[in-house]
């Protein structure tokens, strides 16, 4: 009868009974010597290559580094669940790491990471020395009231700041005599040709104007500058949340017309795994496909669709300026240290390790049997079914990198048959473009007070409903906007708003806004 | 005509009762030790993995930490109830979970009962075996791959479901999963077909209970079938029918999760997100573990109160409670 609560019950218990046999990611006693290190759990290491806990790649890291690692596999979805019942068992691995800095920061609010200023002064060379050398990361690596450091990490490479892309068929584009549209204006006639002007020529309606990927509704947001929960500054140097900004009337209209003149296909909302999304594209029944800069399911598209030509697409220009898509903050990884942790000293000496030299071989591979070194690059040797099965899982071992990529360089680190060296070209392209408008982001991250996470726990249900109306079109996008900003007052938002206006006034200077 | 049987359940407490009445209890004890030995796993699961964790309660009148520990956070009395009360999400979660389990218990409560019924009539045990056995594979595929199986047929463009109500009664195909309305009686529907068969096993054994004479005197006085069932059959397996009853009642404000959470989307969160959901988003994503055990609290609370007042019904009713 106690199903429902079993789950934290469950996790209490393992706290009383000190279990260990719950681990979930099955971390073991430690040793004084040996350093645990979280890692994804992605599914991509061959079965005959082992496990993520257990590889060639592992072996190579304990025998280059001198270390006694141990690797603990959490699923790359659900870091947050698995992770929260570890530490609650007391079996949580001494590194912890996430691409997300609410993840860090909720676990620091928890009390259970350790302060890190000491012990990189201590005991750190290389890391401490590029800490220094990079200030721009500091204020992302601090956290709550006492404002140490809980984190440390590397810069991104500027493929990996670029977040999200839009492709467009070029070939439909030609068939319906447009251009690549750059309005919001175009766009949408763009669309329209899309899904009623038979781009795809077989005679038969059945075009959708958009392949909507995990990224379609991201898009739309940084078009119109409302990014899901982030805050923005007016000219005055006051604070909004994006869900009061009066662009939601143009968003909201997107998303509306998206619905009514069938750009998108209905049936989205319940294609959670976007299976039929990536159908429609590959098949040629979609024209625009929102995802990133790598050229999505392109050689899956070809096979079908041999004449198809896609190009990558930028934001349009919408009646309150050009805002760019998703790009990432700086900071890549956060690697963060649980307070139990037996051995910083070795778990310091691992990621220096990594800055140094440990990233560039599990990224590239050894020289002469996975990369040669061309130009001072080093262009691959192995084709895309080799590299997945021979170095791919060693992605996410590299905690910290200092791979800084220059887009030029695409085509040599390319293998050299002619589909990768267009897909690296096509790639290239879609970096520049991504790049050459900046995505609007007016706080380095957002504000995780106790009370605004609360509040977006009531507001968020609310905002979703009127959302739904909108798209299923029961209410205009300015009635729509109304009724948030109405909802917003009466749910507490204002008070919300007072404090995250004095966090940014606090620390305005220090990011230099 | 006395059609009260007593079933096995009804039989075991009775023994109980005159034993305990008959007198010394640690005689009695010392006299069947082997067989209270046997008692001995279950009592340690239940005190290790039942008891044990409600002290893990308190959380939801502190600000747990993990750093803190459960005894070491800081009390914060009501605090987080009051927010709860506040909330309008909770309300509306509450709501969603009460009015979902309503429909449930007036349309899946009763099917495994005439499933049972209809079993018992059937004459050739081979085709009852198979029958019996078709019914119950729904409850061994998880949510999981019934969710995907369910969405696929009940697409409106591609889904078998809308391509017969097209093709045979012209009907324009019904986006079921993303329709308020729609959404619920799927959800509802595919609880029976998943646990229906499954759930006829009680009321199965219930019904071999019964004493074959009183069906034998029931058709020499000339009762059809349906006679037999109204008169025998169905007083036969009240005493079940009761219990079960109060079990459910009593997990009324649970719902299964992975069967709500594979079938939500977005479009219809409004009926359909839960308290369990919520948990799991609140509690496990955000980790609001003070909260969201206050709200896992409250939901046994409401359930204990339920599973009392039901059992008062009953035996008020003259049927058997459950205690």
């Amino acid at each position: 009868m106690k199903k429902i609560t079993s789950l934290f019950l469950a996790l209490v218990l393992l706290t009383v009974a000190g279990a260990q046999v719950f681990a979930g990611g099955g971390a073991e006693a430690v040793t004084d010597d040996s350093v645990s290190v979280m890692v994804y759990e992605r599914g991509w290491v061959p079965s005959e290559r082992g496990t993520m806990e257990d590889n060639d790649w592992i072996d190579w890291i304990r025998e280059d580094s001198g270390l006694d690692i141990r690797m603990v596999a959490v699923p790359r979805w659900e870091v947050r669940e698995v992770l929260n019942t570890q530490f609650a068992a007391g079996t949580a691995p001494d590194l912890i790491n996430d691409f997300s800095r609410d993840t860090i920061a909720m676990f620091q609010a928890q009390g259970v990471l350790a302060p890190l200023d000491e012990w990189i002064e201590q005991y750190s060379t290389s890391l401490r020395q590029y800490l220094a050398d990079n200030p721009q990361l500091d204020p992302y690596l601090r956290f709550g009231e006492d404002n140490q450091m809980y984190a440390v990490t590397t810069l991104r490479s500027p493929d990996s700041i670029s977040g999200h892309l839009m492709w467009i068929r070029q070939d439909w584009l030609d068939n319906v005599g447009m251009d690549v549209p750059t309005t919001e204006e175009e766009f949408f006639a763009v669309a329209d040709a899309f899904v009623n002007q038979d781009p795809n020529g077989t005679g038969q309606d059945d075009t959708f104007a958009f392949a909507a990927d995990h990224a379609y509704n991201p898009i739309i947001e940084a078009l119109y500058a409302v990014y899901s929960r982030e805050w923005y500054v007016d000219e005055n140097g006051v604070i909004s949340e994006a869900r009061t900004q009066d662009r939601l009337v143009d968003f909201f209209n997107f998303h509306q017309l998206a619905n009514e003149r069938g750009w998108v296909d209905p049936e989205l909302i319940t294609d959670s795994q976007r299976q039929r999304q990536r159908q429609l594209w590959v098949t040629g029944r979609a024209g625009i496909h929102f995802s990133g800069v790598n050229p999505p399911h392109y050689e899956e598209l070809l096979a079908n669709v041999p004449d198809a030509e896609i190009v990558p697409m930028g934001p349009f220009e919408t009646r309150h300026g050009r805002f760019g898509l998703l790009q990432e903050p700086p900071a890549e990884r956060f690697v963060a240290f649980n307070r139990e942790i037996a051995n910083p000293q070795a778990a310091m000496a691992y990621l220096d390790w990594l800055v140094d030299e440990g990233w560039f071989t599990l990224r590239f591979g050894f020289e002469g049997e996975h990369h040669e070194m061309v130009d001072g690059v080093p262009k691959t040797l192995l084709s895309s079914d080799e590299h997945n099965e021979r170095l791919r899982y060693a992605w996410d071992y590299i905690l910290l990198q200092q791979w800084q990529l220059q887009t030029e360089w695409l085509p040599i680190l390319a293998a050299d048959d002619p589909m990768s060296q267009e897909i690296a070209r096509m790639r290239g392209e879609a970096i520049d473009t991504q790049l050459a408008t900046t995505f609007r982001r007016d706080t380095p991250f957002r504000p995780t007070q106790q009370e605004v996470l609360n509040f977006n726990d009531e507001f968020g249900p609310v905002f979703n409903d009127i959302f739904v109306e909108v798209q299923l079109g029961t209410i205009s996008p300015q009635a729509a906007y109304e009724q948030a900003v109405s909802e917003w007052s009466r749910l507490g938002g204002d008070s919300v708003q007072r404090i995250v206006q004095d966090w940014f006034n606090a620390n305005r200077d220090a990011w230099g806004r | 005509m006395d059609v009260q049987q007593p079933n096995q359940i009804s039989d075991h407490l009775s023994i109980e009762r005159s034993k305990r009445m008959g007198g010394n209890l640690r005689r009695d004890i010392y006299r069947d030790r082997y067989l209270y030995m046997l008692l001995l796993p279950i009592l340690a699961f239940y005190i290790l993995f039942r008891y044990i964790p409600m002290y893990g309660l308190i959380i939801a009148f502190k600000d747990f930490r993990f750093v803190d520990g459960i005894l070491g956070s800081q009390w914060v009395g009501l605090q987080h109830f009051e927010r709860m009360f506040r909330s309008e999400q909770f309300f509306r979660i509450v709501w969603n979970t009460f009015i979902l389990n309503v429909y449930q218990l007036v349309f899946q409560f009763p099917v495994p009962i005439a499933l049972a019924i209809l079993l018992n009539e059937m004459r050739k045990k081979y085709l009852k075996r198979t029958v019996q056995s078709l019914l119950y594979v729904p409850h061994f595929i998880s949510w999981v791959v019934l969710g995907g199986i369910l969405i696929a047929i009940l697409s409106p463009s591609t889904g078998i479901i809308n391509i017969i109500l097209q093709r045979v009664f012209g009907i324009e195909p019904i986006f079921f999963m993303a329709d308020r309305f729609w959404w619920v009686v799927v959800f509802i529907a595919s609880g029976i077909w998943k646990t229906a068969g499954w759930g006829t096993i009680l009321y199965l054994a219930a019904i071999t209970n019964i004493d074959p004479q009183l069906y034998e005197a029931a058709i020499i006085d000339g009762a059809n079938k349906w006679r037999q069932i109204w008169h025998i059959t169905i007083p036969g397996i009240s005493g079940t029918i009761g219990i079960l009853l109060i079990l459910n009642v009593g997990g009324f404000l649970e719902i299964s999760f992975e069967h709500i959470f594979m079938l939500q989307n977005q479009r219809v969160m409004r009926v359909a997100d839960v308290i369990p959901t919520f948990v799991y988003r609140a509690g496990l994503q955000g980790a609001q573990f003070s909260y969201t055990t206050g709200v896992g609290f409250f939901q046994s609370f409401v359930g204990l109160f339920l599973i009392w007042t039901v059992n008062r019904i009953i035996k008020k009713t003259g049927g058997m409670g459950l205690f």
